[in-house]
């Protein structure tokens, strides 16, 4: 063979070069790579000890006061070198704690933390102490996860939990809205930068002015709504006056003329912001991570309250200092990498198992958005687009993610820059699509100025800030395991006897391919159902447990309305849910197998393949090969891709029939997080010919190794598997594997851009890379040591390869490498 | 193929890089009237349809085993690291031996297609092309096959840009009605020096060089880019490949690519049966 081509990633990691651009950020990074993080307990401490002197009064007060404790007692601290201020705990790497979702399980499960396989942590003995001698005490019995297993009916519950003490998730219709509160969303930073904190502060006191105070409602509700948003006002600039304390500080005792001028530049930024309106770009950014950094310490949004579209409502200031000649644009990027290595230094702590298994590699998403299109319907690309670009390819850090819309009218450059971006090869930038998200939230009731205005959050999902109001986190749904209760007759191998779905009959009777495909349907259909029941009681209950006063003050629908965003319905929002059909290549190649090889060729019977599958396949490996070589999902291929439609389908027309029910449109997504792996823990050999417990296909990418007609293809099935004329569908996540010979030189650039605008015109809505060779995630897996800067994409994140479990190391390396021919 | 409304084809590929402008389709006809003895698809020389073994998909024939209770007597033996060991180009006369393989190990090359069934897969990525990329016929030799007139006809119907890769060695008529059709041609040249010619590829260059000539006095714009595989102890020496450059040159002909030599085909001859005649290192 000849000489191996590597993506400048694998040049830095394995060659050992250095980054291209150092500047000030550069320096910082070593304190947060491969570090591992540390528990601070302070978030949690103070929410308690505020907690229990505020009970009884309304949610949203009690969360604004822990919030102002916070903002008082905490420690405050700014890092030798950093530009920017605002952290929420130890130096270093950290996570911190928010019992108020799962401190009944704190005790074991912080004990369980140092070893655990997925995303440990470390945590000094006495803040071990403290957690379990005043922290968890104080929250067992009213945990909202103690709530909602309570709350599930007796079938639902069997469906969701396992029968133990914690009720660890049982991976079939997985509920996610007890190892985080909330989804994300997007702020509205705009009015944060524009107008400052102060004004909202000032406009809840005049609206405190006009209530009627004869209006029980008024008082009772809006009132305190009000006081809630002036307590978290007054909350975040204390905050950020302890930062401007703290830089004078250090500035007072500094010896280096130069630093001493920065820690006083920060001092007066935090005097200033976010309190006031931002007037330059360094104030702009120091506001808008004070906010972000605030929010992250109000509550755990599950993967982080995402930064929007940076690159709009930056803009403004940024162009502002160029013209005035104040800022250089390798100066803005340098501070932009101050906030990146501030977001790696947080990380976003799982204490369930369950938690961590879904977010491998320590993964948060606090996306930042850049081009698509304005609120006015035309091109938003401008230069600081470019400078977070080249951010990414010049700065090796995993956060935050980046998200770049394309549309079509995107320009050239735009296209080229996202292409060479995605060359590197450390995963950036996911590609989310104008052309399908757009007429989706249009459909779904958004005016066309907060259409065009979305933000990527999170994994996959858009949000429009000041429209967007559910928060509520969706289900995951093992459809593997609808498949093997199909074949077990409600049962699965894990679970022994223990009758887990419906009795859909014996599958060796089954007499025509159409009475198997109806019986797996009706398992498919017992799970979605079951998904609902628990969305409908999480609708209700996490009302009871979660506000959100912070997030209210910057939520346009929220102010309006005197709503909590928590709240199950804020009038004048649009209500967008989700479950997440996970498996769906195993399940649909399973079919396509099963139609050909039992139903049509006869070469195998029913009872064969039974057989098989319950002895993984071990002395029938003959039949494993017949269902492997089956027909499959990935390669354009009507055969298969027809039963995909049908699914989809199924699934969709359920969601479209009682999504009503709840006023909230719940959509059919395929956004797997790193659930695939643990969801494949429990479902034995499937009749794909994938063996017991390994992962299951992992979005709407096809199975592992199935796909072999190339990356074109995967898109066209992705294509052709979509319910078009149903909107209630939302994201579909999108891995392709590209070896770095595909995008080699100047015309590998050019035909890479074909490729995302065909992804574009296909209205798909996601597509992400990993540009790398197959050899060296498995050189990394060998030799850990020497790959520990290696960045992998994994599910709309980025995430350090050698981090990973060795289970979700090695589905990344069976992923298919396409390979230019 | 001998009739024009059908086609020999043993690989499609998509999301072809190197073949031309853009994403390409890239349509191989099996058939070939060259022994180039470095040929790097020796599953495309024959007309005939014929098996093809890759060992390394085999599942070993002690869990498996099924080939043997089909193939002739003595054709297949279990091999050391137990997978079957077969003299492939012995059992080529019966090709159901590929259907009995459950690992696709044993495989057929070369099958039948319609030239709508081909114009159909080549439209599925129709959106990757984007006016650049399209159709690459390629093969064996594309153009032996009076199908592929027909198919590049019927591309061209569909506005999708046509390319094709040949070695020149075909009917002369055949050849001008086909650059009617193609936007792109790639036109191999591996040696001006005729008796080389025939001792690397097995037959005289003179059709070749004719071809090229009329190529470019009927077609004096065409998109034509010459290719030459350079191969050790072939045509790499400077006088050898000079001597081309002064043959393109006196024809008008400046688009010139050289490529490398490379062994990636080698394993293929082992799974056909057959013997790779240039040394590997």
């Amino acid at each position: 063979m000849s000489e191996a081509i590597y993506s400048p990633q694998e040049e830095r990691v394995i060659n050992k070069k250095e980054p291209v651009n150092i500047n000030r950020a550069t320096s910082l990074i070593g304190k947060v790579r491969g570090v591992k993080p540390q528990i601070d307990i302070e978030r949690g401490l103070f929410f308690t000890r505020s907690f229990r002197e505020t009970e009884g009064e309304p949610l949203i007060v009690r969360w604004a006061k822990a919030l102002l404790l916070y903002a008082k007692e905490s420690t405050i601290e700014i890092e030798d070198g950093q530009l920017i201020a605002g952290r929420g705990g130890i130096a270093g790497r950290y996570g911190i704690l928010y019992p108020e979702l799962d401190g009944d399980t704190l005790g074991i499960n912080i004990e369980k933390l140092p070893g655990r396989a997925t995303s440990p942590f470390d945590i000094s003995e006495e803040a071990a102490r403290i957690v379990k001698e005043e922290i968890e005490p104080y929250w067992k019995g009213k945990t909202y996860h103690e709530d909602l297993k309570a709350a599930l009916p007796e079938d639902t519950r069997r469906l969701t939990y396992n029968p133990d003490e914690e009720a660890s998730s049982r991976f079939i219709v997985n509920e996610t809205s007890s190892f985080r509160s909330s989804i994300q969303w997007v702020h509205d930073y705009e009015i944060v930068l524009n107008k400052g904190f102060k004004w909202i502060k000032e406009d809840s006191l005049n609206r405190i002015k006009e209530l009627d105070e004869d209006s029980a409602y008024d008082m009772m509700e809006k009132k305190p709504y009000l006081e809630a948003l002036i307590i978290v006002a007054d909350a975040i600039i204390l905050w950020a006056g302890r930062y401007a304390d703290e830089a004078e500080r250090k500035a007072a005792i500094e010896g280096d003329e130069a630093r001493k001028q920065e820690l006083l530049q920060i001092a007066a930024n935090c005097r200033k912001v976010p309190e006031n309106p931002a007037e330059t770009f360094y104030e702009a950014i120091q506001s808008q991570w004070i906010v972000q950094m605030f929010s992250r310490i109000e509550q755990k949004t599950g993967t982080i309250i995402s930064n929007g579209r940076m690159d709009q409502y930056l803009y403004p200031f940024y162009k502002a200092d160029i013209e005035k000649g104040t800022i250089t644009p390798f100066k803005a990027q340098e501070l932009l990498e101050c906030v990146w290595v501030e977001m790696a230094a947080f990380v976003d702590l799982y204490l369930s198992e369950t938690g961590g298994a879904f977010n491998e590699g320590y993964a948060h998403w606090e996306a930042v958005t850049v081009g698509g299109q304005t609120k006015d319907g035309l091109d938003a690309t401008n230069d600081l687009t470019y400078i977070i670009l080249k951010s990414k390819r010049d700065f090796p850090l995993n956060y935050p993610d980046l998200a770049a819309r394309v549309h079509t009218r995107s320009p050239r450059r735009y296209l080229y820059e996202i292409a060479l971006t995605v060359k590197d090869g450390s995963g950036f930038p996911k590609i989310i699509n104008d052309e399908e998200v757009i007429p989706l939230l249009l459909s779904k009731g958004a005016a066309f100025e907060e259409a065009y205005d979305y933000a990527v959050s999170g994994c996959a999902e858009c949000r429009m800030p000041n429209r967007d109001t559910y928060t509520s986190p969706g289900a995951y749904i093992n459809f593997g395991a609808a498949l093997e209760m199909t074949v077990y007759n409600g049962k699965m191998l894990k679970y022994g006897d223990e009758l887990l779905g419906l009795q859909t009959g014996e599958f060796t009777e089954f007499k025509t391919f159409d009475e198997l495909l109806s019986a797996y349907l009706l398992q498919q259909k017992n799970f979605i159902r079951h998904a609902f029941r628990q969305q409908y009681q999480i609708n209700h209950l996490r009302a009871r447990h979660f506000a959100t006063p912070l997030g209210s003050a910057l939520s346009k629908p929220s102010r309006d309305s005197f709503t909590d965003l928590h709240q199950e319905h804020v009038p004048g929002g649009i209500d967008l849910g989700y479950f997440e059909f996970i498996g769906f290549g195993t399940v649909v190649d399973s079919l396509a197998a099963i139609r050909k090889l039992v139903f049509e060729e006869k070469r195998i019977t029913l009872a064969e393949l039974k057989e098989a599958l319950e002895h993984n396949f071990e002395g029938y490996e003959v039949i494993r090969e017949l269902l492997k070589n089956a027909p499959s999902y990935g390669n354009d291929d009507h055969y298969a891709d027809e039963i995909g439609l049908l699914l989809d389908k199924e699934a969709g027309d359920f969601a479209r029939k009682y999504g009503k029910e709840f006023g909230v449109h719940i959509d059919l997504r395929y956004v797997p997080f790193t659930s695939h792996v643990p969801f494949g823990k429990v479902v034995s050999a499937t009749p794909n010919g994938r063996a017991a417990f390994t992962p299951l296909s992992d979005g709407s990418s096809a199975s592992q190794g199935a796909d072999i007609n190339g990356p074109t293809a995967i898109l066209q099935s992705n294509y052709k598997t979509k319910n078009w004329s149903n909107n209630y569908r939302a994201a579909r996540l999108l891995n392709i594997k590209l070896s770095p010979a595909c995008v080699k030189g100047d015309e590998g650039t050019e035909k890479l851009v074909d490729f995302i605008e065909a992804f574009r015109d296909l209205k798909l809505w996601h597509v992400q890379f990993n540009v790398m060779n197959t050899e060296t995630m498995k050189k990394a897996q060998k030799n850990p040591e020497e790959y520990r800067d290696l960045l992998v994409r994994i599910a709309g994140y980025s995430a350090y390869f050698t981090e990973l479990s060795k289970e979700l190391q090695d589905d990344l390396i069976a992923r298919t490498e396409q390979q230019a021919i | 193929m001998k009739d024009d409304e059908h086609l020999l084809i043993f690989n499609i590929q998509k999301y072809s890089l190197h073949d031309g402008s853009g994403i390409r389709t890239v349509i191989f006809l099996k058939g070939c009237p060259l022994r180039c003895l470095w040929c790097c698809n020796p599953e495309s020389q024959s007309v005939e349809r014929e098996l093809i073994y890759r060992k390394t998909r085999c599942i070993g024939m002690d869990k498996c085993g099924l080939c043997k209770k089909c193939a002739p007597l003595g054709t297949i033996k279990q091999g050391e690291d137990g997978k079957a060991e077969i003299d492939i180009a012995a059992c080529t006369g019966d090709l159901r031996l590929a259907d009995i393989c459950p690992s696709r190990a044993i495989e057929i090359e070369g099958r039948e297609i319609t030239i709508d069934e081909a114009i159909d897969i080549v439209r599925q990525d129709e959106v990757f092309y984007r006016g650049k990329g399209g159709l690459t016929i390629s093969g064996g030799e594309p153009l032996s096959q009076p199908g592929a007139i027909g198919l590049l006809k019927k591309a061209k119907e569909e506005f999708i840009n046509t390319a094709v890769e040949t070695c020149g060695y075909v009917n002369e008529d055949r050849l001008l009605t086909a650059a009617a059709y193609l936007d792109q041609i790639f036109f191999d040249i591996k040696s001006v020096d005729e008796d080389k010619h025939r001792r690397f590829t097995g037959s005289s260059n003179a059709l070749i060089l004719s071809n090229i000539r009329a190529l470019k006095r009927t077609y004096p714009d065409k998109a034509i880019r010459v290719r030459t595989p350079v191969i050790p102890g072939f045509n790499d020496k400077e006088e050898e490949l000079s001597a081309i450059e002064d043959f393109l040159a006196s024809i008008g002909i400046n688009e010139w690519e050289k490529l490398p030599y490379h062994t990636y085909g080698v394993g293929k001859y082992e799974m056909l049966g057959r013997e790779y005649l240039l040394p590997t290192q």
